[in-house]
């Protein structure tokens, strides 16, 4: 039986500006497989919520999805029609944002928006509903959820606020959470925590995770595997022991020096020379060759493509592809 | 927790849910409650629309009872606010013309939120070319000088009714709201709990309904109540012209009427009337700031 829950292929998402057009996503293929987390990784600006947003078809203008398929349970979310999407939206597929203060809304309480949440999706008696919400409130953590229900979300703190928002995506029960740096805004502690609660969570509901973040750490304390993430371009795939094992591109190798470790004595953490290019206008070939420290001719004139080099580690990068030792030699 | 002591104590899970709309509705009554300024407005608003409710019952003299004294009798004395020089009661005037009055200022309002609100909404949600006809359309409106126009169609449909200052009113107020509205949609549709809210399969209509516009009630309301005393004052400025309808008993009615003896004996004839439309005008005003900070659910109702 297949296992896949999610397959994106070749999905490419532009935004038409004045200036052109930014890839923001390009030709991006990624698979989750059902009760996996996977860990999606990169810069700021690097194209992985808008990858989310895709996936959900949530692109506000000028953004477009103009190319791909997006494989959810069977079925292609692209070829849905729009009211068949808001079903799959919060129903099957839920996101968790950013920043949760704002991800509430400001003048109703949170019990009454988890009831919204519910209505939207299952035919349930209010008595239910309320049942319901209690029940979910107290999973996520919340303490005396009867009463903290009725209270309005500046009335949380900000740990507790990414709980209910957390309770609000799971109360339809998704195959698929989407978690869009759940824990960036959030106190360290705080951070530790709601890691800890998704861990947990993920025993309870078996719902697959697609967990997007900038840091490889926090990140990789959940996930199952990991995708990097570089310029709209998806570079390396792997599980975690490839990941933090043996990282093979460049980028990835880059990323995991600047993390701070406490068992390695270094001086200074890793920086990665340049910024991020512009989805503008990015750099012929690999994207990466303006910053990385192997770059080689052929680098800036192909695109190297995703290729599988170890057993489910898949790498974009053509220190690792076949032909590359002609290149070298040449 | 005090909001729900009261409403909730004795009640079961069932009602758990179902107060948390009864019990906002509550803490907004009691938060106007709280705050003296509010209660002030909303009092001269209540007394004011009973007035004009009841008016005929409480008026001691009709609008056409005249010598019920001399001519040009001063107030304060055994007629409270004096008689104008057909010897009638200002004081039942000023009750009769307060219906007049209100009924223009809650009608043109009534149109202009019915036609800001729309447009707004849809130019600020959707955008785009609707958005730009829209607006350069509300633009266009709001050049046009309201009086004139009110006194161009008082005269051209020779209904010198309040109906055509209310029509003309409205149709030519909703610019400013329309912009107020569109600029409040633009900023929270873009909002993180709009896009929650999407993300968790809303639909337009829910988003603007639940999300949008509970969000943009404050600047709603403070607009709304501080526009509705212009009407008043159009209808007034339009009969004190000598456009109005000059056998309607209205506070413009009798501010024209006491227009001429403002230099001689009968300084109260246009002052009461005067003074009506700005107790009134606060009045609104008052409220209406309260209204806005009761429905703000940041602050706390003591």
């Amino acid at each position: 039986m297949d296992n896949t829950l999610l397959d994106i292929r070749n999905l490419k998402t532009y935004f038409f500006t004045e200036e052109g057009s930014v890839k923001a996503v390009d030709e991006v293929s990624l698979k989750i497989n059902k009760g996996e987390v996977l860990g999606l990784v990169g810069e700021s600006g690097c194209g992985k919520s808008t990858l989310s947003f895709s996936i959900l078809r949530l692109i506000r203008d000028p953004g477009r999805i103009v190319g791909g398929e997006v494989w959810f349970d069977g079925v292609d979310l692209l070829g849905l029609s729009e009211s068949e999407m808001r079903k799959v939206r919060g129903g099957d597929i839920a996101m968790i944002f950013q920043n949760p203060m704002s991800s509430l809304n400001p003048v109703f309480t949170v019990g009454s928006q988890i009831a919204e949440a519910i209505e939207l999706h299952q035919d349930a008696k209010k008595s239910e509903i309320v049942k319901k919400i209690v029940e979910i409130l107290s999973k996520v953590g919340i303490p005396n959820p009867t009463e903290r229900m009725d209270d309005y979300p500046h009335e949380y703190s900000g740990g507790m606020a990414q709980r209910a928002v957390i309770a609000m995506a799971l109360s339809c029960n998704p195959k698929l959470l989407i978690a869009d740096e759940p824990t960036t805004n959030l106190d360290v502690t705080i951070q530790a925590q709601i890691l800890e609660l998704m861990k947990a969570l993920r025993k309870d509901f078996g719902a697959s995770i697609l967990l997007i973040g900038h840091d490889l750490g926090v990140i990789s304390e959940l996930s199952d595997r990991i995708a990097v993430m570089y310029a709209g371009k998806l570079v390396e795939s792997s599980d975690l022991e490839g990941i933090f094992q043996k990282p093979m591109h460049p980028y990835t190798q880059a990323l995991l020096e600047s993390i701070p470790r406490l068992d390695v004595k270094t001086e200074r953490l890793r920086i990665i020379p340049g910024t991020v290019p512009r989805l503008i206008k990015p750099p012929p070939g690999c994207r990466f060759h303006p910053r990385c420290e192997h770059a080689m001719k052929i680098c800036s004139e192909q695109e190297p493509q995703l290729t599988e080099v170890d057993k489910g580690h898949t790498v974009a990068c053509y220190l690792y592809t076949a032909n590359n030792k002609s290149n070298r030699s040449r | 927790m005090a909001k729900r002591s009261t409403v909730r104590s004795g009640e079961e899970t069932e009602e758990v849910y179902e107060p948390s709309k009864a019990t906002q509705l509550y803490v907004v009554w009691r938060k106007l409650k709280a705050s003296n300024v509010a209660v002030f407005g909303a009092a001269i608003v209540l007394a004011v629309s009973v007035v004009a409710l009841l008016a005929p019952l409480i008026a001691p003299y009709g609008p056409n009872d005249m010598y019920i004294t001399e001519p040009l009798h001063p107030p304060f004395s055994e007629v409270w606010l004096g008689t104008d020089d057909w010897g009638r009661d200002i004081f039942s005037l000023l009750i009769l013309g307060a219906r007049t009055s209100l009924y223009v200022g809650i009608g043109s309002v009534l149109l202009e939120a019915a036609i800001g609100l729309a447009v707004g909404m849809i130019s600020g949600y959707f955008g785009g070319l609707i958005d730009e006809v829209l607006m350069r359309i509300a633009d266009a409106v709001l050049t046009l000088p309201t009086l004139m126009l009110m006194i161009i169609a008082v005269s051209m449909f020779e209904m010198r009714g309040i109906n055509v200052i209310i029509l003309v009113g409205g149709l030519l107020g909703w610019p400013l709201l329309a912009r107020v509205v569109r600029s409040e949609f633009l900023t929270l549709k873009q909002s993180t709990f709009v896009e929650a809210a999407r993300s968790m399969g809303a639909g337009n209509w829910r988003i603007i309904l639940r999300h949008i516009v509970p969000n943009s009630m404050a600047s709603i309301i403070v607009l709304l109540t501080m526009d509705l005393p212009w009407y008043i004052f159009y209808e007034a400025s339009l009969t004190f012209l000598g456009f109005g309808d000059p056998t309607a008993a209205s506070w413009g009615v009798l501010m024209e009427h006491g227009r001429r003896f403002l230099n001689s004996q009968g300084w109260w004839i246009a002052a009461f009337p005067g003074l009506a439309i700005l107790i009134t005008s606060l009045g609104f005003n008052l409220l209406g700031d309260g209204l806005r900070d009761a429905l703000d659910v940041t602050t706390r109702a003591r």
